[in-house]
């Protein structure tokens, strides 16, 4: 058991499938993820990414196996205990209403509100607080669906912020942003782990992971295929094979750099 | 933001207040003794006067009421939790549901405002389900057009069951009965309807009031309210019946009353906010405050009833494109 108390989140032997005779979408998944860091999921599309996201917020449930967080399973968390400790922050929110973007941000403090209750004035103050972290708070009266795309990603950022969870999971955090607004997020996620969260992301760009994550897991049709260090899990051979297709990985400025040759491409 | 808040509390208030005033004067607005006005003093001397009141005009002004609140709020709720600011509770099969419900039970089962009531509430819920259900299986458009078109026919297919039912029915008793109800009125309404009917309204009204907050996050996707901490379908549901149940139940006194559900809430948003926490209280004020305004015109403009459902639809459909042809939503 000792170990333990270091892994915010841990999975064992974790199998699920969307269709009860489909094929297997996470085929037996063990893993321990320590506290305090910066995950990437890192894997082509199908690979399972967004499923374990899910299945790490108790959206879906799994087909066998268990998660726990902080040492206790899942199923062992109340809902609204579930709130103060996983947070998500989607690819992007559809059906927008019109609310505006303070209104949004407070909705994050709904772990910490009675079904009945109304946000009270410290609540408000710290969705104010989450837009000035992330430098949006001149936009906090402006309507939700009049901001850019880009504003948008950063306004649910800054919600989960709100929200102020033990572990945070986004889903393609940068995949629909400009370089300002990815070097916002990347920010926000040292931020986190300087404060002791922990941060999981799924992502298409094995660059966003070199820059940003401690460790890296690499995903490939439902199954681990390495779990590491980020140095140690980008490398050539790692990628080419998940990939199916020549990448190189350079060392530039101290910085791990990845691309396809122009050959392959 | 505080001030932002204070702000809203005030204009609450203010409104709270209009329909206090609305209430008083609604009072005295009528046919007798002469038309549109009953001079206050009337009321000290003439034991018509007050029995007139007391029997007839008060139980009617507070089921204006509770009426424009009901449909207000379950208008509200309908589009936070569908995400979709074109839902009412007539495009959903709420209204027609209750109304088939209610000629089904004048002509089957009772003409006793209680089983009409227990019938309309069943069949409008009916109404809500086959109208989400239907609208997952549409492969056709985006979610508010599949939507909309489930509910419109479901809303057929209640009212050509309304059109079997009334085709059936005997032309000297039971026709005019559900003629009358289907256009819409208050004019029968009795202290014993009232009492029959507040204890499905009350309690829907204040579940949507205790939950106004809440109902926000019910309208995110749904794995976003759920990361929230929410039992998004649990509390969705709980809103759902409660919002219907109370506009069935009042409808099945006042008949099919259109447009409220569907106009209040937009004018609410308009000048609170998205945002449930005040935009819900204001749709019910406001609510009540436009349904008793037509039932005082309905009552009094002419020496006949005007019937409430076609007083509401006409404001209401010129209020709509008023607003829908000005920019903002």
């Amino acid at each position: 058991m000792t170990g333990l108390n270091n892994s915010a989140i841990s999975f064992r032997n974790l199998h699920f499938r969307y269709l009860e005779t489909g094929p297997a979408t996470l085929d037996d998944l063990t893993l321990e993820i320590p506290a305090g860091q910066v995950i990437a999921i890192l894997g082509p599309n199908g690979a399972g990414k967004t499923t374990l996201l899910h299945l790490l917020l108790g959206y879906l449930k799994p087909e066998a196996g268990e998660i726990l967080i902080k040492g206790n399973p899942i199923k062992s968390y109340h809902r609204s205990q579930m709130g103060k400790l996983v947070g998500l922050i989607p690819q992007k929110e559809t059906h927008l209403l019109n609310f505006s973007v303070l209104d949004y941000v407070l909705l994050g403090r709904a772990p910490y509100l009675a079904p009945l209750q109304m946000p009270t004035r410290v609540d408000v103050e710290i969705a104010h607080q989450a837009l000035v972290r992330l430098g949006i708070s001149d936009l906090q009266d402006r309507p939700l669906p009049e901001l850019s795309g880009g504003e948008q990603q950063i306004v649910l950022a800054a919600r989960t912020l709100a929200q102020d969870p033990e572990v945070i999971l986004m889903d393609e955090p940068t995949s629909h942003l400009d370089l300002s607004n990815q070097s916002t997020i990347i920010q926000v996620m040292s931020d986190l782990v300087s404060r002791g969260k922990t941060v999981v992301f799924t992502t298409h760009d094995p660059n966003i992971a070199a820059t940003t994550a401690d460790h890296i897991l690499l995903m490939t049709r439902g199954q681990i295929h390495t779990f590491g260090e980020t140095q140690q899990v980008l490398t050539e051979a790692n990628l080419s094979a998940i990939y199916r297709t020549t990448i190189r990985v350079e060392t530039i400025g101290g910085q791990l750099v990845v691309y396809m040759p122009k050959e392959t491409a | 933001m505080d001030n932002n808040n204070n702000n809203k509390k005030k204009r609450i208030l203010w409104i709270a207040a209009g329909l206090i005033a609305l209430l008083l004067i609604s009072i005295f607005v009528g046919r007798y003794p002469k038309p549109y006005w009953m001079p206050p003093a009337t009321l000290l001397t003439d034991t018509l006067a007050q029995k007139l009141v007391v029997n007839l005009r008060l139980p009617r002004i507070i089921a204006a009421l509770l009426l424009g609140a009901s449909l207000a709020s379950c208008g509200t709720t309908l589009q936070m939790i569908f995400r979709n600011p074109l839902v009412e509770p007539g495009f959903l099969g709420v209204s027609q549901g209750a109304a088939f419900g209610a000629a089904f039970s004048i002509l089957y089962l009772s003409r006793s405002v209680l089983v009409i009531e227990i019938s309309a509430t069943i069949f409008a819920l009916t109404g809500l389900i086959l109208s989400y259900t239907l609208s997952r299986r549409i492969r056709y458009g985006g979610w508010i057009l599949r939507l909309v078109l489930a509910g419109i026919a479901v809303s057929a297919l209640f009212s050509a069951g309304v059109g079997i039912l009334k085709y059936l029915a005997d032309p000297l008793t039971e026709l005019p009965d559900i003629t009358y109800w289907m256009l819409g009125g208050l004019w029968a309404v009795t202290w014993k309807d009232l009492l029959y009917v507040l204890p499905l309204v009350l309690p829907g009204l204040a579940i949507a009031f205790l939950m106004r907050w809440r109902m926000n996050l019910l309208s995110l996707e749904d794995e976003t309210s759920f990361s929230l901490g929410l039992a998004p379908n649990r509390e969705r549901t709980l809103l759902l019946v409660a919002a219907v149940t109370a506009t069935a139940a009042v409808t099945s006194i006042s008949g099919i009353v259109g447009w409220v559900g569907l106009i209040i809430p937009h004018i609410a948003r308009r000048l609170f906010g998205t945002s449930a926490q005040f935009s819900l209280p204001g749709a019910m004020l406001l609510g009540g405050i436009f349904t008793l305004i037509s039932d005082d015109i309905a009552r009094s403009l002419i020496a006949g009833e005007i019937p409430l459902g076609i007083l509401t639809s006409l404001i209401g459909a010129f209020l709509f494109l008023y607003l829908m042809t000005r920019e903002g939503a």
